[in-house]
């Protein structure tokens, strides 16, 4: 009899130990694991590499040559995003964006484009370029440039003797806390934000190459 | 006395002005708003668990919709403002049935998931129990082994042995 009640009492300690053992391993399973969330962006040269940004490599572009780069974006974010790349001319004095505060350039906007992304969606588009006009006051250059067959003018900004001319891509993304779309993204308690650049000299009327 | 009167007289012409006119935004405006509420349903929807395959209709038709947008903010700087109007509408349109397919699809979403997390949280007393017949008939199983092994015993002496 006292054989058979230890027993009773083993075969309940084995249901209860099992018991906890698979309620946490259906809690784990059950349990989203957080993980990292981010966006990537990238742009590729002509031949879609991580090089020739630009024709016969010369970052010296005259009037009326054809740039051809691909960008794109990545989501990994936890959900599908509604996200903007901003195209933004700037020259040397014009700060870049700021990923540590988060801050974009106060570059002018040259074009942009959006996009609502699954999660997990990369989305790349060709991004086809050429300085169209250019205006010279003095030795001060702006630009009129063609993206993607649209003619945009920039008085600003200006260049001297068109030196040193960047394009700045920036990622804004849509934040539903806020409801509004702003530069880079909120991950956990971080904000976090992608952006690029490409320099470029512009071949000034006069004198030739810059 | 009358310069009192005649303000008066302006706030309530004013207020109901303002009353019978209220404010409107660009159709393109409008249809923004509405977009980014609408992005914000996928979202929801998504995150309640719907899948990419769930949603995938549901952003390119936003996607869709942003395009329509954009080409009534094109047209409201030309000064079509008519076609505008309908490019904005028919976008408000797609994002109605947006919004009522996210939500939708949180709904569904929603219910599997408690469905999924009710299931694996039930198989862990039928796993435990299991666990307890396994060990039970499995003990059985081990001890009638034992007894027939050492039941089928014979005695042997070894032909080499050493007598002590």
């Amino acid at each position: 009899m006292q054989e058979r009640n230890n027993y009773r009492k083993t075969l309940l300690a084995i249901f209860l130990a099992s018991l906890a053992i698979f309620t946490t391993l259906a809690y784990v399973a059950t349990t989203p694991r957080p993980s990292e969330e981010f966006f990537q962006i990238y742009v590729l040269g002509d031949d879609h590499r991580l090089e020739h940004y630009y024709p016969n490599d010369n970052s010296t572009i005259s009037p009326h040559t054809i740039v051809r780069w691909y960008v794109g974006a990545t989501n990994s974010m936890a959900s599908a995003q509604y996200a903007i790349l901003e195209f933004k001319l700037g020259n040397a004095s014009i700060p870049a964006p700021n990923e540590n505060t988060a801050t974009p350039s106060s570059a002018p906007i040259l074009v942009q484009y959006d996009r609502v992304l699954l999660q997990n969606e990369t989305w790349e588009f060709p991004f086809s370029w050429e300085i169209v006009g250019e205006n010279q006051t003095g030795s001060a250059i702006s630009l009129e440039v063609n993206v993607n067959g649209t003619t945009i003018k920039m008085p600003n900004p200006i260049t001297q003797g068109g030196r040193n001319f960047r394009i700045f891509i920036e990622l804004w993304v849509y934040n539903p806390a806020s409801n509004s779309v702003e530069f880079g993204w909120e991950t956990g308690s971080q904000r976090r934000a992608a952006w690029l650049q490409v320099w470029f000299n512009a071949t000034t009327p006069s004198l030739g190459t810059a | 006395m009358l310069a009192l009167v005649t303000i008066l007289f302006l706030i309530v012409v004013i207020a109901a002005a303002q009353a019978t006119y209220p404010k409107q935004g660009l159709p393109s405006q409008d249809a923004r708003a509405k977009f980014l509420e609408t992005v914000k349903a996928v979202q929801t929807a998504n995150l309640a668990g719907a899948t990419n395959n769930e949603l995938s209709g549901s952003v390119e038709k936003l996607n869709q919709a942003l395009q329509l947008i954009e080409s009534a903010n094109a047209l409201e700087k030309r000064g079509q403002l008519s076609d505008a109007k309908n490019a904005a509408q028919e976008a408000l349109r797609i994002l109605s049935n947006v919004q009522s397919e996210a939500l939708s699809l949180q709904e569904k979403a929603q219910t599997r998931s408690q469905q999924q997390r009710l299931l694996t949280y039930a198989l862990a007393p039928i796993t435990a129990l299991l666990t307890v017949l396994i060990y039970h008939y499995g003990g059985q199983a081990y001890r009638r082994y034992r007894v027939t092994k050492t039941m089928n015993m014979r005695v042997r002496v070894k032909p080499n042995a050493r007598k002590k």
